[in-house]
């Protein structure tokens, strides 16, 4: 029978190869099954012993250097019963403090050289708590107990927490050792950040399938090329800008890529032309794009790269459903343009504590993606555009929304308006205009103040300083008109940096 | 007088930037290298570059304080190739 929990999964693959490594950070360290599942039971009694009790939330604040221990700490923090945070370093901390204080969690468990914000929790690193008891704590945890809640930007403004059940979670584990995925491979091999739900795939990955995770305390497109080649890895994950950057560099004709055979694409829409170019780079690989997002999980659309098809995002995978519908959420025949709404295959996540915001994301069993598409006669997913007030920026959603308040924060601050502007590598990255209450703060200013606010992946590249801002009537900022601006900015002079 | 290795950096953050900064409004600047508008794709390219022309790595572990500014990392290539 498969596991109907995270721990269970644990468990019964640590029964079955104890000794295999499961997680590796090159260079700085790795762990084997084995020890994953003892670590976990033994900082769970840690946990327990200093008070978490089920359904507690912990935050997990990780930088990608300290996978084993962020992977150790998870499961520990269920086992004990409570619920996992993850928390991604990058993230500033003002963004760290809201999202532990909108779920209460009781603690905060931090990765090396991080200090946890000030605020009425205790924190500790995952060292302190072991060394105690060992073995099973022992605390019951069902599938439909929530597992974890993940913070992701959302269309109004502050980030929404996608709690997911320990069911969601372990929906299509693969337990028998002959039908393991990746099974061409030994190494896994992804740079997605802890706190993302492709990081948070890749880690359900190295519990239930055949190659161990393997990632990098910090991603370059060169690290990544060496990578592949000293350690002949069979499967790779990016997020298109990735991707772009590596061809770009060109690293594909200095090394050796032909181990790799399955390219998986990520996190974002993998442009054509990219998918093309990466089925040169790597000949022996199977191009794979995944679009899903974190509210609907496990629901996704795999596709494999087919040049017939170019800007096909895919069918549904493992027994979930799309459809595209109109404003009011009525389905469209094929061809149509409207809205993206996905079907999980299990039980749905939901948004924790935002009842509105999920009755609006969340329809019986259905997710809206925020994305406008069609389906081909074939039911191949196609994407148009996303909705406004959040850009997808290399792997990241960002709320403009958030962005603009942040900014609203500067006392020279008058008036601001974001928006997301074409980018070659990253798809899109972010935009400022704001206009000043007085003169003398530069573009350069204004984000010294937004790096405490925001992470870098939501500081706009590009800050133009106007004197007011394109209005409607009904005194809307105009985004069209706003573009406009960038552009004529980018081919004149240099803006306010 | 320009440091030689001070106007090669900035040249290769320059490029890393696609030209969005120049190289003198680097050099001339003791802003953090994210307040001056150097991006995290930017910083990536730049790492793989020094690492490439330098053999210098520029992660390894701690706060990265030499990503404070300008004259932090050149000094932190500095130190690490003289």
């Amino acid at each position: 029978m498969s596991p109907g929990t995270v721990p269970q999964m644990l468990a019964l693959r640590a029964g079955q190869d104890p000794e295999r490594e499961a997680v590796i950070v090159e260079g700085v360290a790795s762990m084997t099954f084995g020890e994953w599942d003892r670590r976990s039971d033994a900082v769970a009694h840690g946990l327990l012993d200093r008070g978490v009790r089920r359904g507690d939330r912990i935050g997990l604040l990780f930088g990608s250097r300290d996978w084993v221990d962020f992977a150790v700490a998870y499961c520990a923090v269920q086992k004990a019963g409570a619920v996992a945070v993850p928390l991604s370093d990058r993230l500033a901390p003002a963004e760290v403090r809201h999202m532990l204080e909108h779920c209460s969690a009781s603690a905060l468990l931090c990765g090396r050289d991080l200090t946890p914000p000030e605020g009425d929790r205790w924190g500790a690193a995952v060292a302190d708590l072991e060394g105690g008891t060992a073995g099973p704590p022992g605390v019951r945890v069902e599938p439909a107990d929530l597992a974890q809640i993940l913070y992701t930007s959302g269309t109004t403004g502050l980030p929404k927490g996608v709690g997911a059940s320990h069911a969601n979670l372990a929906f299509g584990c693969e337990t028998r050792p002959n039908r393991r995925r990746f099974g061409h491979s030994r190494h896994l091999l992804h740079a997605f950040p802890i706190g993302t739900n492709a990081g948070q795939t890749m880690l359900m990955n190295a519990l239930d399938a055949r190659p161990a995770m393997l990632t990098l305390g910090r991603f370059t497109p060169g690290r990544l090329a060496r990578l592949i080649e000293s350690r002949q890895v069979g499967t790779v994950f990016v997020v298109p800008a990735m991707a772009i950057e590596f061809l770009n560099a060109g690293l594909h004709e200095r090394h050796d890529m032909s181990s790799v055979l399955l390219l998986g694409s990520a996190a974002s829409a993998l442009p054509p032309a990219v998918a093309a170019r990466l089925a040169d780079a790597f000949p022996n690989a199977t191009i794979a794009n995944y679009y899903t997002s974190t509210e609907a999980a496990p629901a996704q659309t795999i596709m494999i790269f087919d040049p017939s098809r170019p800007g096909a995002l895919g069918r549904p995978a493992f027994g979930g459903a799309l459809r595209i519908t109109d404003a009011h959420g009525d389905p469209l025949p094929p061809g149509e343009t409207g809205e993206v709404w996905m079907r999980s295959p299990t039980t749905t996540r939901f948004y924790y504590r935002d009842e509105q915001a999920g009755a609006e994301a969340f329809r019986g069993g259905w997710v809206r993606m925020g994305d406008i598409g069609r389906l081909d006669a074939e039911g191949y997913l196609h994407l148009v555009d996303r909705e406004s007030d959040v850009v997808k920026s290399g792997a990241f959603k960002v709320s403009t929304l958030q962005v603009e308040a942040a900014l609203h924060e500067h006392e020279a601050v008058a008036e601001a308006a974001v928006l997301g502007v074409p980018h070659p590598v990253l798809g899109s990255v972010l935009a400022a205009a704001v206009v000043l209450r007085s003169t003398g703060t530069s573009g350069g200013d204004l984000r010294a103040f937004l790096m405490d606010r925001l992470a870098g992946h939501e500081l706009p590249e590009r800050v133009l300083v106007v004197d007011t801002l394109p209005r409607n009537q009904s005194g809307k900022v105009v985004k069209r008109e706003l573009r406009g601006l960038f552009e004529a900015a980018a081919t004149g002079q240099t803006e306010g940096t | 007088m320009t440091d030689p290795l001070a106007s090669r950096i900035a040249g290769m953050i320059s490029v890393a930037c696609d030209g969005r900064l120049t190289a003198d409004e680097i050099v001339g600047s003791d802003a953090s290298l994210s307040a001056l508008g150097v991006t995290s794709l930017a910083l990536l390219r730049l790492i793989d570059a020094v690492e490439d022309e330098f053999d210098v790595a520029l992660d390894l572990g701690g706060g990265a304080a030499y990503l404070d500014s300008f004259p932090l990392l050149v000094g932190y290539v500095s130190e690490r190739t003289s």
